[in-house]
């Protein structure tokens, strides 16, 4: 195939290493970069450089932030004796977006997984063990994705917290989704809802 | 069910076909190599979202074509109309649709429009490997359960990564042990609903079985299929999960020593007995064929029970294996299976009275009559 550019060649590169993005859509990005002005071009590549400068992770939770503490952590509205677990800084977001929770979180930074060569040395899990080590008492909730990887890490956790008397650890529920009807809940999430049931 | 309208574009050498049925036995003839099968086998793409003949999708679509599309529309037993159409892309891309909705998952449509093949491959089943047996397991039971489809791939992938841990490291150090024991609990959790589900189905399977083979089709044995798992018969009375423990406590060293998975359900396999004889050893070439045509009746009458819907059933040129006794048996069967479409080289061959819906394949062409 004949190469128009060699400039545009590598943009079409570099995008194409995004996920979700194929050669075809890494083609249409890279011409519609292109044909925009160079001011906004200047701007996505400032905005490429800022985040990887300025966001880190939170030096308590693991979070992403443009701090060294991020914005849960150091609220003093936040419950700090209230821990909840998650895989990933989208997690949190989710968890937010209910406002219900008062509590804190600890975002692992993924879930165990042998087969994408993450193991648990790789998650944030000693600053978790730190953390609730430096703590009178804290309950603990568990909150990884209902998948394999997401389970084991919950019961590698389950196992390693056990020992701290003063914690009380538990996970979230599985089941049936608010405002839905059980009649059209999939088979998979009733059954696991039967499972999980709970005594009234 | 019952399929009424059967479109077949661009898949395998069908460049265009398009069938109506009305009569419940169809019957497709021709000479060797013109589509017969591939007939068959897009109504079971249609209805299990993949071919019984390749392992690849993309290996159904027709030389030099970019894409096929199959359509199907299907009338329940309480007369619904459903359609479905499904199609399949180069380079890699299958599009299913129901009633003019996508669907996300196979698993929206396995199950909802209930299939039973008798092809020759069934032999596999009292002659073949413990896989062949599992296949069958799974044949049955991806299309009365969900539940059980989700449980499976679940299981698969705690299979895939419990071994993955135990191949990817040099020296298991003391920590990668910790792991290893931490994946073999969730390799007992999820496979003790697999191992349940499967009990629970052979307890119900094996009276259709014997029901069906003694008294409606005159063999003179007493059929007999147990589920046997590392040497052991285990009945359905089994507590799955303290089995898969113990199995896990007696494993352990072996597992760590050979660096893979030896224990669950994906191990396990079906005794058939005919008289307290293993089939896979003793029966005779009629024997198998007898059982085998029992095994398939009552996975029909099972799955009619548990979904609540007359399975289609699709018969791939059984007819040029059995003697003139059988076919009789099977020809006084035929009408009570619903809609059954069959393949034959000889369009003679089923001497049956009845109103039959004839089509002639040539080429990858159907002519009806």
């Amino acid at each position: 195939m004949i190469s128009l550019s060699d400039h545009l060649d590598e943009l079409v590169h570099e995008f194409s290493k995004l996920p979700g993005i194929g050669r075809k859509t890494a083609q249409r990005l890279a011409y519609f970069i292109l044909k925009q002005p160079e001011a906004s071009a200047s701007q996505l590549a400032e905005s490429l450089i800022r985040v990887k400068k300025n966001v880190h992770q939170c030096r308590i939770c693991g979070n992403i932030t443009d701090d060294e503490i991020c914005r849960i952590c150091s609220s003093p509205r936040r419950n700090q004796q209230l821990i909840c677990v998650v895989e990933e800084p989208t997690d949190v977001l989710a968890i937010e977006k209910t406002n219900e929770y008062q509590g804190v979180y600890h975002v692992l930074g993924g879930a165990i997984s042998p087969l994408d060569g993450v193991s648990p040395e790789q998650l944030n899990i000693t600053s978790l063990l730190d953390r609730v080590g430096t703590v009178e008492s804290a309950e603990i909730i568990l909150a990884m994705n209902p998948d394999v990887e997401g389970e084991a890490t919950t019961l590698y956790l389950t196992r390693l917290l056990k020992p701290f008397s003063h914690l009380s650890v538990s996970r979230i529920a599985r089941g049936i989704p608010v405002g839905g009807d059980l009649e059209y809940s999939d088979e998979a999430t009733l059954s696991r809802a039967l499972e999980g049931r709970v005594k009234i | 069910m019952f399929l009424t309208d059967l479109g077949v574009a661009g898949f395998r050498n069908h460049p265009d076909s398009r069938l109506s049925f009305s009569q419940n036995v169809s019957i497709f003839y021709g000479r060797n190599g013109q589509g017969k099968t591939n007939l068959l086998d897009s109504v079971y793409f249609l209805t299990l979202t993949k071919s019984f003949q390749v392992s690849s999708d993309l290996l159904c679509i027709r030389n030099g074509d970019p894409h096929f599309t199959l359509s199907g529309n299907f009338r329940s037993d309480s007369g619904l109309v459903s359609e479905i159409r499904t199609q399949v892309f180069r380079p890699e891309g299958k599009q299913i649709s129901l009633n003019g909705q996508k669907i996300t998952g196979s698993s929206d449509i396995i199950g909802r429009f209930p299939t039973v093949l008798f092809s020759l491959e069934d032999r596999l089943i009292t002659m073949g490997s413990p896989s062949d047996r599992r296949k069958f397991l799974d044949s049955v039971l991806f299309q009365t359960s969900k539940v059980y489809i989700e449980d499976s791939r679940k299981l698969k992938k705690t299979i895939r990564q419990r071994n993955d841990l135990l191949q990817s490291q040099g020296k298991l150090t003391p920590s990668a042990i910790d792991l290893f024991d931490i994946w073999t609990e969730e390799l007992i959790r999820n496979s003790a609903p697999v191992l349940r589900r499967r009990l629970r189905f052979l307890h119900q399977f094996r009276q259709l079985l014997s029901v069906l083979y003694q008294n409606e089709l005159s063999g003179f044995e007493q059929p007999e299929i147990e589920y046997k798992s590392d040497e052991t018969l285990l009945g359905s009375d089994t507590d799955a999960e303290a089995w898969l423990r113990e199995q896990a406590r007696l494993y352990r060293d072996q597992e760590l020593d050979r660096r893979t998975t030896l224990i669950g359900p994906q191990r396990d396999d079906l005794l058939i007995q005919l008289d307290g004889r293993e089939t896979r050893f003793y029966a005779s070439q009629g024997q198998h064929k007898l059982l085998l045509l029992a095994v398939k009746i009552a996975m029909w009458h099972y799955l009619k029970e548990k979904t609540g819907e007359t399975p289609i059933v699709l018969i791939d040129d059984i007819f040029s294996e059995l003697d003139s006794e059988r076919l009789k048996v099977i020809s006084g069967f035929l009408p009570a299976l619903g809609q059954v479409l069959i393949t034959m080289t000889d369009r003679e061959k089923l001497a049956l009275d009845g109103n039959f819906g004839f089509f002639r394949i040539e080429d990858g062409r159907v002519y009806a009559g």
